[in-house]
């Protein structure tokens, strides 16, 4: 058979595509976003080490009231079979976040760097940017999870125009974008 | 915006419309869901927008592609029963998988292939890219080229295979 052919006869054309208008509105959305990132970043980061910091100085302290307050059940209200289980791990799927929010590997796996919660998310969701090797391939996964689901977006290799850091950055907007897109 | 947005404008909007059928059929091809599809392509078309100043001249298509089929949401992994209920009742036109018998075996055999094969068989065997095109596209070694390529024209070959 020809191959070429018959996937080109298989795979169809698809559904009507969204109006030119509203690529060109994501298009100069992005690109007013882009220039706002820098300070805005600055602006985070300031903003996070002034918020946390008094909050790690009253935990430390005996017998604080933070100590004495049971965090409320993240789980609460979502029926045992539609809550997350444990991440499978599988060649296709190397690496995954476990139930605590913690990375866990297939063996073989080498982790280079990872970034903790770049998306942002609230208890039981959680995200990770994670930078690592299998077989001498490099690759770039933000794994993020909620309740009822783990997802990843991936980058086979590492492309040179742009650093992990930022990649993971972008992957955040875009998995952010994707979970409100489908309802999350 | 800049007083390049009006042409920056055009040009795009030139090349949404002559090529993003072709390019969005490569994502459906990698991905399996014209929803997702769609996603994919908006996505690395804003960001083809961004880098257009930086985009060599008659490398956009390749740029864009190169984003498609290096970028995925990793769909297998989620149960499926949320991903159902969360497309309720937003554009079901658009969203709505074609009939299952629209679905050819031999789409349903490059889905079933592991990612990796499936954007090589994609890349080189219906698009026509060669090794060295397909492994700078992916990211990946001309070797790892030739072993997903062989292993995934021989799973095609094998479902395809009269029983």
């Amino acid at each position: 058979m020809n191959l070429a052919e018959e996937l080109d006869r298989a795979i169809g054309d698809g559904p009507e595509h969204q109006p030119l208008e509203r690529r060109l509105t994501a298009a100069h959305r992005a690109v007013r976003r882009r220039r706002g990132m820098q300070i805005a970043c600055t602006v985070c980061v300031l903003a996070v080490v002034a918020a946390i910091a008094p909050t790690f100085g009253a935990s430390e302290r005996p017998g604080s009231v933070a100590s004495e307050v049971q965090a409320p059940d993240p789980y609460e209200g979502i029926p045992a079979e539609d809550r997350r289980t444990e991440p499978t791990l599988s060649r296709d799927s190397p690496v995954g976040l476990d139930l605590a929010g913690n990375l866990v590997i297939l063996r073989g796996v080498i982790v280079r760097q990872t970034i903790e919660n770049p998306m942002g998310l609230a208890p039981p969701g959680y995200s990770m940017g994670v930078e690592f090797e299998l077989d001498q391939q490099k690759y770039w996964r933000l794994l993020h999870v909620d309740a009822t689901t783990e997802s990843a977006v991936f980058m086979e290799g590492a492309p040179r125009e742009k650093t992990f850091e930022e990649w993971v950055f972008e992957a955040s907007e875009w998995a952010k974008k994707n979970r409100e897109s489908i309802g999350e | 915006m800049t007083g390049k947005t009006p042409a920056r404008d055009a040009a795009f909007s030139a090349f949404v419309l002559a090529r993003q059928t072709h390019l969005r059929r490569i994502a459906y091809a990698v991905c399996g869901d014209w929803h997702r599809a769609d996603d994919l392509l908006q996505t690395a078309l804003v960001k083809a927008y961004v880098a257009w100043s930086r985009i060599e001249p008659g490398r956009e298509e390749a740029y864009v592609r190169q984003i498609i089929v290096r970028a995925n949401i990793d769909a297998s992994r989620r149960p499926w029963r949320r991903e159902r209920s969360g497309l309720d009742g937003h554009d079901p036109m658009a969203r709505d998988p074609l009939p299952v018998e629209e679905r050819t075996a031999l789409f349903e055999a490059l889905q079933a292939l592991p990612l990796m094969q499936r954007k090589v068989v994609v890349l080189r065997h219906w698009l026509g890219l060669s090794v060295r095109e397909t492994a700078e596209e992916l990211g990946i070694s001309e070797g790892t080229v030739k072993s997903h390529s062989s292993r995934g024209i021989a799973a095609l070959e094998s479902a395809l295979a009269p029983r």
